[in-house]
């Protein structure tokens, strides 16, 4: 009896083109239902008191919650297009759904971060696909939903020079980006409910700080000091340096796989927001997640998302408790510590770079 | 078609005399070189205590004994600035058209340019490879140090590094003549030259460099003095500039000014005296240890040899001299950045170097202290380390270390 409880646990069934077992199943209804349970349990939290924001809370933080699951559903797809492992992609699944980062911003804090983060790795996995225009329309959606992005732009240039989006393809970007900017500038942008949350979010930020609790280089020179001119000097580094980085591969045109252009993605979502000005708690959101994909894909390097995930709840944390247990200057150490781990893990020739 | 034309045409190749570049090289090195430009404007209205204090009295000074050449003649109730950068005040006195503290910034923003390109050639005689090269260039024009010490601080330090970089050039090119000779403009600008100095006495041991070659270095300073001289000033006071600072007269009141050497792991404000000549006897001890070592061993020194003796040598004479002030790390940090890009898998070197160096900036200059000054003194240590335990294995040619 025994045996044939564990045979149909396991036993394959075919649906379409695919093969699920009933543990599949199982695996997937139960995190589903774990990570639902684990945002219930915490949405009664209020970040914003306002009344403006209260009638629109539930229907942000639902819009949160089912893209926080089509994140789960995407991190899947990318594990399992990269390794083919079916039991590690549902693994992988069950750790997105209940990812702490993902619950506490969308049922906790009630913003609609995972929407836009959602369309921005969309847009990667297209990419990887062999849809690189159909990738650069949904990375123009993200940009007009959130300006952070922007921190994949760099791969997105990448992928035209290495043939995988054509230029026209831009034109999504640069509209996206232009609407943003057209409607926070006419005022057009209160009427939208994933734009009204970020104003609220943004009148709550009294004081002009060169980083709002992100764990990032300002925590260690200071946040207070100098603002209108480390900011300046920041933007322009930042993007000196990614044109740096993006020439040198332009004009090697190293050989990249998938896996690489995952770790070069990591790479750029954690390094720009480490060195420019303004980050809020939640710039380490889109790291989150591609630190994720990585881990998964790259098993040697499954400490890389346990520790970014970590180092971004404190950040969050740092909000709701109006203080870091640690200090966030430490923490800033830290991140850049992953930052030179994500360039060794770049030149690691032990890495099993091809796709299974 | 028009996404072939941009893909390729940005390696389209052009050449100048025995070097070729490409399309994006020359835009590479135009948008660094502008953003450089515009992350040092940002900080163009940033006024430093320093320049209260010290700079603008000087410039005044200057300015009433009727600037120019004239203006060497004024007598200043402390100056510990050696007669080529005063003459570069004096002139800046009389300039009729902006301020002084934006024409202190322009000379010394003037200098990071100088300084850059004596990355690019070091970077380009190593590698041979412009796009690599032009992203060394970029490198030092952003590093924090500095851009932060000549836009922002105002401070000159740049000048003397710029001429110790292209000194270290002409040496690797084995043309030791103009070596020394830049070496001796750099000394005469500034006294924390000699942090570097230990390093040429190696040279000196390996044949690198003759013992004629060295008078370059009072020739230079005896020719720097000579405007004051002219001016009317007394010669053996001029000559002796940098005994007075080698007194730290100016400085005793603390071991270590916000730099982050032993004096912040056991206190900077004890034992004033006794630590101080405890700390020059501590300083030369470790000095004749090092070069003992290097000396006695034969090896080849190479070009990494070179840059990691230079860096190892400088961090020891400001990690146990007293009295080091935040900026004078500066030589590290620009040899770190060279030397990430001879041996590109150190790549955290500069970073951790900079940051180091950086932290007394931060304190200096925002009067932020977030990060306990003795946490940085543990990381600076630890990159001695680094550098020494590489050199050891490099001059033995051991992989593990065995004594």
């Amino acid at each position: 009896m025994d045996q044939k409880i564990r045979d149909f646990l396991i036993k394959e069934w075919k649906v379409g083109t695919h093969e699920i077992a009933f543990l599949d199943v199982l695996l997937v209804v139960g995190m589903t239902i774990a990570g639902i349970m684990l945002r219930v349990s915490v949405c009664s939290y209020e970040s914003i008191t306002t009344e403006s924001y209260k009638q629109i809370a539930d229907g942000i933080k639902a819009t949160s919650v089912f893209f926080d699951i089509a994140i789960a559903v995407l991190v899947y797809l990318f594990v399992i297009m990269f390794t083919k492992s079916k039991v590690r992609a549902m693994v992988a699944y069950g750790v997105t759904v209940a990812l702490p980062v993902l619950v506490a911003g969308s049922a906790m804090w009630g913003l609609g971060d995972s929407v836009y983060a959602f369309f921005a790795i969309v847009s990667i996995y297209l990419t990887l696909k062999n849809k690189g225009t159909l990738g650069l329309a949904f990375f123009g959606l993200a940009l007009f939903l959130n300006q952070n992005a922007l921190f994949l732009l760099p791969v997105m240039i990448l992928f035209f020079f290495w043939e995988k989006n054509r230029l026209y393809g831009f034109l999504y970007v640069f509209a996206g980006y232009i609407s943003r900017v057209y409607l926070l500038k006419s005022g057009f942008a209160s009427k939208f409910l994933l734009f009204r949350v970020n104003e609220q979010m943004a009148d709550t930020n009294v004081e002009t700080l060169l980083s709002y609790r992100f764990p990032n280089c300002f925590q260690i020179i200071g946040v207070d000091k100098f603002v209108a001119e480390y900011s300046m000097v920041a933007i322009w580094i930042v993007v000196a340096i990614c044109f740096m980085i993006l020439a040198f591969l332009i004009q090697y045109k190293p050989e990249f796989t998938d896996k690489k252009w995952m770790v070069l993605s990591l790479f750029f979502v954690m390094f720009i927001p480490y060195f420019a000005p303004f980050m809020n708690e939640r710039s380490g959101l889109l790291a989150d997640i591609i630190a994720l994909i990585v881990g998964f894909i790259i098993l040697e390097r499954f400490y890389i998302p346990i520790i970014q995930v970590i180092v971004s709840y404190i950040a969050y944390s740092n909000y709701f408790r109006g203080e870091s247990v640690i200090p966030l200057s430490y923490i800033s150490f830290v991140v850049l510590a992953l930052l030179f781990l994500i360039v060794v893990t770049f030149f690691d020739k032990k890495v099993q770079w091809q796709n299974r | 078609m028009l996404e072939q034309v941009i893909r390729n045409g940005f390696q389209k190749k052009f050449r100048i005399g025995k070097i070729s570049f490409t399309v994006i090289d020359l835009l590479l090195f135009l948008f660094v070189s502008f953003a450089a430009l515009i992350v040092r404007y940002a900080l163009r209205n940033v006024v430093a205590g320093d320049y209260k204090m010290f700079f603008e009295p000087w410039v005044s000074t200057l300015r009433e004994a009727g600037g120019g050449i004239k203006g060497l003649a004024a007598e200043f109730e402390y100056v510990d600035y050696t007669t080529p950068y005063l003459l570069i005040l004096s002139y800046i006195s009389i300039c009729p058209f902006l301020n002084t503290l934006l024409l202190m910034k322009i000379v010394s923003v003037f200098f990071d340019f100088v300084a850059a390109f004596a990355v690019m050639f070091l970077v380009y005689h190593k590698r041979k490879n412009v796009t690599i090269s032009i992203v060394a260039y970029g490198c030092l024009l952003f590093a924090p140090t500095v851009f932060t010490n000549s836009a922002m601080w105002a401070q000159c330090d740049i000048i003397f590094t710029s001429f110790v970089l292209w000194s270290l050039y002409f040496i690797l090119k084995d043309k030791p003549v103009p070596g020394m000779i830049f070496f001796g403009i750099a000394f005469a600008f500034k006294l924390q030259t000699m942090f570097l100095a230990p390093l040429y006495v190696i040279l000196w041991m390996k044949g690198k460099i003759k013992a004629k070659h060295v008078l370059f270095v009072p020739l230079m300073y005896f020719i720097g003095v000579l405007p004051s001289w002219y001016a009317g000033k007394n010669l053996w006071d001029l000559l002796t500039v940098y005994l007075f600072q080698a007194n730290g007269a100016m400085d005793i009141y603390a071991l270590s000014h916000k730099f982050p050497n032993i004096y912040q792991l056991i206190g900077t404000d004890t034992f004033l005296y006794e630590y101080a000549d405890a700390g020059i006897w501590l300083t030369l001890a470790a000095l004749m240890v090092f070069l003992y070592s290097f000396a006695r061993r034969e090896y080849e020194l190479n070009q990494e040899l070179i840059l990691r003796m230079g860096m190892l040598l400088t961090m020891t004479v400001v990690f146990f001299l007293p009295h080091m002030h935040e900026r004078y790390a500066i030589l590290v940090d620009v040899l770190a950045v060279i030397f990430a890009f001879y041996q590109p898998k150190f790549f955290y070197v500069p970073i951790l170097t900079i940051l180091c160096s950086f932290s007394g900036y931060t304190i200096y200059l925002a009067q932020n202290n977030i990060v306990p000054m003795y946490l940085y003194t543990i990381v600076f240590l630890a990159l001695m380390i680094d550098h020494g335990v590489a050199i050891y294995r490099m001059i033995t040619d051991k992989k593990t270390l065995e004594l």
